[in-house]
């Protein structure tokens, strides 16, 4: 049996986990194609014109896969708890990606979908939904899912280590276990989104690519590694902290790279119409922006790849000055 | 210190009644007008929903009328969708614009923690802390009910406004009790009052759901005063997610409502498997419920950038296929105007059979 994963969403960073878990259970895992015109203009019919950009990404990566997987992997991201007890502090991924199997069973009934729970405390993916998961969906055995949990979960740990300790800066570089990271050069740009928006080539424009063209390497929120990215929240105004889990990464990586001398410039993703982003935008970026020069782009489909480079040019002036 | 809420629901009633009895000074809201609608949209980021920024002209206006603050019903967990950022964001975007504003939020922490900020608001003890929220769970059931009525009714009298006079008058009359079974007694009396207005018996009316996100379904100005439209067109709709079943069922409180609460989560599982932002599950299960009582169609009301009224539309479509009955989706933005959506309305009121 087949498992389709669409290469979007959180496929950027929980691809390693879901991949490992599946194949060591003896499934087969397919992955959509890389996005392109005619896959993202699919997810633009199919999705409702009021939502953002990035589920009409994801709507067009799933059709895109439907002939090709017996089963769709839409996992449900819930939240992302931090301490012990009702102590504790919870952020939460996007409504949209906490409900998107049940959207997509409604708008297509015929859909195979598996769902399974993304809860993450300290950090770490929670393992008891995804032993349920594998007890009572997949009918295996405890012994094989806990080895498939465990495996999935040493994957997911060593991809994380090598997307903070070594320089790549698209996630999908660093899934491949064999591969080197070029070494980074100096000065940087950070380039700060959704890892869903970033990391896609064609979404993103390239981005790191015309970034690097004026001469810069470029680096992430994915490459700080998340006990750095919690010290900083923890310093950071209690009203200026998220209720978003991505948002906060996103906030702690403009404070981060801020203070990082070789970081020259930061560049903001803002995918059309996302909810979580714009009080960012608003009470952080408008700060920050007054101490090192910050641009923000959104994208759209309609974003011309015209506009982006005047954009960077008029941004790479100031970043020169 | 002053304080003020939304309009919503008549939620202020509940509010003005259980801060008065912990000492704070607490006033209705100022209206909406077109002045705060455009004051909000000017100020607002991009992509900022509709709710944030009529909210923000609104607490604007109540800025400069000499209000220090505004106290709202808050939630803190996975159902927040953007709630807490919305209400701190206003709170620091009127700060920047020089107003000594400040978002009391209350709830959505569980009850002990919503019991001791509300006691340190006030400088209360617990105990009169307690009494005053008891006295608030009280009077938000009363007045649901009273609003309630008077959707019921509102379609079927004979002298149009007589209803809305009633209920006004109603409302304001709960908002000074001061003892809890004042507002049993006051609603009992509010109904022997209402068994006098005259009503067309034989009128046929027609039923349908209203539903949406709870920021707009809670607000008359947010959607267009949708069931008192929908009343001059001869049609009853019942009021979406209900202050007090939520407060019932949010805090757990052993009671008819929270079973309500239970029982519509129940009935909207086989759409929707996960604990989603806002109430809509619950609004789901409300509108599920009605279907299955007779209600002939569903509207569906939405704003611009509202994340769970996108979540909540494919799902609705879904219900109302099963249901065989006819769904409007209306999207209001800042540019939508009142006449676009009774027209809409008016079309839509004719499908039904």
């Amino acid at each position: 049996m087949t498992i389709g994963i669409p290469r979007a969403g959180f496929y950027y960073k929980y691809f390693p986990f879901w991949k490992n878990y599946f194949e060591a259970l003896g499934f087969d895992i397919s992955v959509s194609p890389k996005s392109d015109k005619i896959m993202i203009e699919k997810g633009l019919k199919a999705a409702q014109s009021e939502s953002c950009y990035p589920i009409k990404m994801y709507y067009g990566h799933l059709l895109a896969l439907k002939d090709k997987a017996d089963i769709l992997l839409i996992p449900q991201m819930n939240e992302h708890k931090m301490g012990k007890g009702r102590r504790g502090t919870a952020t939460f991924f996007c409504p949209y990606f906490v409900s998107l199997a049940d959207m997509i069973m409604s708008e297509f009934p015929k859909f195979k979908v598996f769902r399974p729970i993304m809860d993450f405390h300290d950090n770490k993916i929670v393992s008891e939904p995804w032993i349920n998961f594998g007890r009572s969906v997949l009918k295996k055995s405890l012994t094989e899912v806990d080895h498939a949990v465990d495996k999935a979960m040493k994957m997911q740990f060593n991809f994380e280590k090598r997307m903070q300790e070594n320089d790549f800066f698209s996630s999908e570089e660093a899934f491949d276990e064999s591969s080197t990271a070029s070494r980074i050069i100096k000065p940087k740009i950070a380039l700060i989104g959704r890892p869903y928006m970033i990391f896609d080539e064609y979404t993103s424009h390239n981005l790191k690519k015309r970034i690097e063209s004026f001469g810069y390497s470029v680096v992430s929120q994915e490459n700080i590694s998340f006990g750095i990215q919690q010290a900083i929240l923890s310093k950071i105004n209690e009203n200026e902290k998220q209720h978003w889990y991505l948002t906060n990464q996103e906030l702690s990586a403009f404070y981060y790279y801020l203070l990082d001398k070789d970081v020259k410039g930061m560049i903001y993703i803002i995918p059309f119409n996302c909810g979580p982003d714009f009080v960012l935008e608003e009470f952080t970026i408008n700060k920050l922006k007054k101490k090192k020069p910050i641009t923000k782009i959104s994208l759209d489909e309609n974003t011309s790849s015209g506009a982006i480079s005047t954009r960077l040019e008029a941004f790479f002036d100031l970043v020169k000055k | 210190m002053k304080l003020t809420s939304y309009p919503a629901l008549y939620n202020y009633v509940a509010f003005k009644v259980m801060l008065r009895h912990l000492g704070i000074n607490f006033e209705k809201p100022p209206l909406f007008d077109e002045e705060t609608f455009r004051f909000g949209h000017a100020n607002s980021p991009e992509y900022s929903c509709m709710p944030y920024k009529v909210y923000l002209g609104l607490f604007k206006k109540a800025a400069e009328s000499g209000f220090d603050g505004i106290f709202v019903y808050g939630t803190r967990d996975i159902r927040a969708c953007r709630y807490v950022e919305l209400f701190t964001g206003m709170e620091r975007k009127l700060r920047k614009l020089g107003f000594n504003f400040t978002v009391h939020l209350w709830g959505g922490y569980g009850a002990v923690d919503s019991l001791k900020r509300l006691s340190k608001l006030a400088g209360a003890s617990y105990f009169k802390t307690i009494y005053a929220t008891m006295l608030f769970m009280k009077v938000i059931s009363a007045s649901d009910k009273i609003n309630s009525l008077a959707n019921k009714m509102r379609p079927r009298e004979k002298n149009s406004g007589k209803i809305d006079k009633w209920l006004d008058r109603w409302q304001n009359k709960l908002m000074d009790v001061r003892k809890i079974r004042e507002a049993d007694k006051l609603y009992k009396a509010a109904v022997d009052e209402l068994l006098g207005i005259e009503v067309n018996t034989k009128k046929k009316i027609k039923r349908v759901a209203v539903v949406g996100d709870l920021f707009k379904i809670h607000e008359s100005y947010m959607h267009f005063d949708t069931i008192r439209r929908l009343a001059k067109l001869g049609v009853e709709a019942k009021q979406s997610q209900p202050f007090s079943i939520l407060f019932y069922g949010i805090s757990k409180i052993p009671s008819k409502k929270f079973k309500q609460f239970k029982y519509y989560q129940e009935l909207s599982k086989p759409y929707l498997k996960s604990v989603p932002c806002s109430y809509i599950d619950v609004g789901l299960g409300e509108v599920i419920s009605q279907l299955k009582d007779g209600v002939k169609g569903v509207v569906h009301f939405q704003t611009f950038g509202c994340m769970p009224d996108i979540m909540m539309r494919p799902i609705l479509d879904k219900i109302a296929k099963d249901y065989k009955v006819p769904i409007m989706h209306f999207m209001r933005d800042v540019e939508t105007q009142d006449s676009q959506y009774q027209t809409r309305l008016e079309a839509f009121v004719e499908m039904l059979k």
